[in-house]
């Protein structure tokens, strides 16, 4: 029983850690791509129409940018350092087996709630900056569909 | 079954790839944080005739700097003194410095050892990391206040 759940609790953990993995190399991805978008954009300044002026242009790249490190910020909450520990000067002894299996599945327990949380405000991010993206995408097309830059 | 105690190697080997597993994410995100930041330093100098009269280039160059120096500490290869009996990095290395030890509680002890290790360079390269993703968020605050404030 003990050992299913802790099979159980594994697969959470890998999954999460997959799915987490897998936001961090999107938006590590999308931060790159949008680095290289503003160049052109700023070098076609003076082409823009008269409503549209450079800084409004760039208001989405930050809130974009700004969204996108919010979801690559680096986090490990206090409520995992019980067992996953990081210290400047840690020491061998300061790393000790738990007691029972018991302690090991509440361990493998908080670990699903933090990397839970984590995914959470990750998507949340990633969903915003892609919006943000989709939208200044469909918008650009439609202007120069418009004015025929 | 609940009652017993987990197979300390395991245990400890589980905790190491953990900790590998988190330091190669934190080297790819300080790896393409630093692309990022080189990036985006050109569109900032080449604007630099558009400034407020108060941000000269200096200043707006400094968080660049900072940011640089924390991302290049963060990704910058360690291989503490302590660790150099079981992961040796030696330029002539001879056959006799890999030696296969049979005491079991001699393996544990390298292991909780290595996990002290890498649980001391996972800590400073977050610790960079955190500060250089801040330098980040603060000048897009920054320049998001800078930007809106000029449309007014």
């Amino acid at each position: 029983m003990a050992s299913d759940a802790k099979t159980y609790y594994r697969n959470q953990i890998a999954a999460y850690t997959d799915t987490i993995r897998i936001s961090d190399f999107k938006a590590n991805v999308a931060i790159i791509y949008g680095a290289f978008t503003i160049g052109p954009v700023m070098g076609f300044a003076d082409k823009f129409p008269p409503f549209l002026p450079l800084n409004a242009v760039l208001l989405p790249f930050v809130v974009v940018f700004f969204c996108l490190l919010v979801c690559l910020y680096p986090r490990y909450p206090r409520a995992g350092r019980e067992t996953f520990l990081i210290k400047a000067n840690a020491k061998p002894e300061d790393f000790v087996v738990p007691a029972n299996q018991q302690i090991v599945l509440e361990g493998q327990q908080t670990l699903c709630v933090i990397l839970c949380n984590i995914l959470y405000w990750k998507t949340i991010m990633l969903q915003i900056s892609f919006a943000i993206y989709i939208l200044g995408t469909l918008l650009a097309a439609a202007l120069l569909a418009y004015f025929k830059l | 079954m609940t009652d017993e105690a987990p197979d300390p190697a395991m245990h400890y080997g589980n905790l190491i790839s953990a900790y590998t597993e988190a330091i190669r994410l934190s080297d790819f995100k300080a790896n393409l944080t630093v692309l990022f930041v080189a990036i985006m330093m050109g569109p900032v100098v080449a604007s630099k005739d558009k400034f407020p009269h108060f941000l000269s280039l200096q200043i707006a160059l400094a968080p660049f700097l900072v940011a640089f120096f924390c991302l290049l500490m963060c990704v910058f290869p360690r291989f503490p003194r302590r660790g150099r009996r079981n992961f040796l990095v030696a330029r002539n290395p001879q056959r006799g410095d890999f030696l296969y030890s049979e005491h079991k509680e001699e393996d544990i002890g390298q292991l909780k050892l290595r996990c002290a290790i890498l649980s001391g360079i996972l800590f400073w390269k977050t610790l960079f990391l955190k500060i250089s993703f801040f330098i980040c968020l603060a000048t897009l605050i920054a320049t998001f206040l800078l930007l809106t404030f000029s449309l007014l």
